[in-house]
């Protein structure tokens, strides 16, 4: 079975916030020159060590490295996986050459998309979401203390809402030699649109906040700069960063 | 050790120590901390200590409704079950209570726990 043809595009912005001296988040956006696949990425640099800007700028680049290298026609997950391990493996080797990188760590989102195909592979607590049909569906489940205690049973939903465990990150990508990275493979339709996002956009601005940003007829930049805009207005008390990638409905066979 | 503090117009007025698996709070005589008002009831409400399992020496203490007549209330709002923060105000009859606990540090920035490999 061949893949369908699509064509996407896509936006990439990232903001300081408000509160924060520095911007530990970093953005990435590659799309093919015929527009057929794109990769999007976002780290967010953890705080409390040293080095987190720099782990988060590291894991972006090995990833665009990658895709510059040419991005796969299947098996997307695999590939989109791999590269994430390969991030996790350079930014460990930078922590080894220079004591004050020892404990850097970043999160990752990462999407990959080619035909009616979309991976989405992530470490942490950054994440993806879907919009379609105006409805916004989140794609990731935070790698959070929170998040776990929800799972387990521990939680309530109310619990998970107010914890003060959302921050403490179970998974990320510069912890450990081999993280376990959960990568999976979605079916995308013609008209979605996805994002990719940093806490400091979804810890302020409720989902429905999103969804209403994203239901408006506008561009991705559009889009990328009204949700930074809205999460300023919101307090900015972190770094903000968006990717957004939408599957166009036009130039399609 | 974690403790629940008895606040009157803000001021301290006791402490009692949460230094069990449970704390059983209400106005009769078998209850670990027994308030005398007759708002609250026989057996009221308990708090619970749960060893953090991802967090090494962290207990989280969880309030529980025991079927109480008028409610257990954190920041206003009736609760069946949840897990107390050093910020909210626990309700009981006419008391109000405050979770003080030195282990738990506002964490606003984004930590890590290190992987068990």
């Amino acid at each position: 079975m061949s893949i369908a043809r699509a064509i996407f595009q896509g936006c990439a912005l990232t903001d300081k916030g408000l509160s924060r001296a520095r911007n530990e988040d970093s953005v990435g956006l590659h799309i093919t020159p015929g527009a057929d696949a794109a990769l999007a990425v976002v780290a967010d640099g953890v705080g409390g060590n040293p080095g987190g800007d720099i782990a988060s700028k590291l894991a972006v680049e090995h990833l665009l490295a990658a895709a510059g290298a040419g991005l796969p026609q299947r098996r997307l997950d695999n590939w989109l996986r791999q590269a994430v391990l390969a991030a996790n493996h350079g930014v460990r080797r930078q922590q080894g050459r220079n004591d004050a990188h020892a404990g850097m760590a970043t999160t990752i989102i990462a999407m990959l998309a080619r035909g009616n195909r979309i991976a989405v592979a992530h470490l942490g607590d950054s994440r993806a979401y879907r919009l379609r049909g105006g409805r916004l569906t989140a794609l990731t489940v935070d790698h959070t203390v929170a998040q776990a205690m929800f799972e387990e049973g521990t939680y309530s939903r109310e619990d998970l809402a107010r914890s003060p465990y959302q921050h403490v990150l179970t998974r990320g990508l510069g912890l450990m030699d081999t993280p376990d990275c959960p990568s999976l493979l979605h079916v995308s339709e013609v008209g979605d649109q996805y994002l990719l996002c940093s806490d400091g956009l979804n810890k302020v601005l409720p989902e429905r906040d999103i969804q209403r940003i994203l239901t408006r007829q506008c561009s991705p930049q559009e889009h990328a700069r009204a949700l930074v805009t809205e999460a300023n207005a919101a307090g900015g008390p972190d770094n903000i960063t968006v990717a957004l990638l939408q599957r166009t409905p036009k130039a399609e066979d | 050790m974690a403790t629940l503090a008895l606040l009157v117009d803000g001021v301290l007025v006791n402490s009692f120590p949460l230094d069990a698996e449970e704390t059983r709070i209400g106005r009769a005589a078998d209850n670990e901390i027994r308030i005398d008002d007759l708002a609250v009831s026989g057996h009221h409400a308990r708090i619970e200590r749960i060893p953090n399992r991802y967090m090494d020496g962290i207990n989280d203490y969880f309030l529980r409704d025991l079927g109480s007549t008028n409610g257990t209330l954190v920041n206003g709002q009736r609760i069946e079950r949840i897990h107390l923060r050093p910020e909210d105000e626990i309700r009981i009859g006419w008391n109000t209570f405050k979770l003080v606990d030195e282990q738990q540090q506002p964490m606003d920035k984004t930590a890590y726990i290190l992987p068990d490999d």
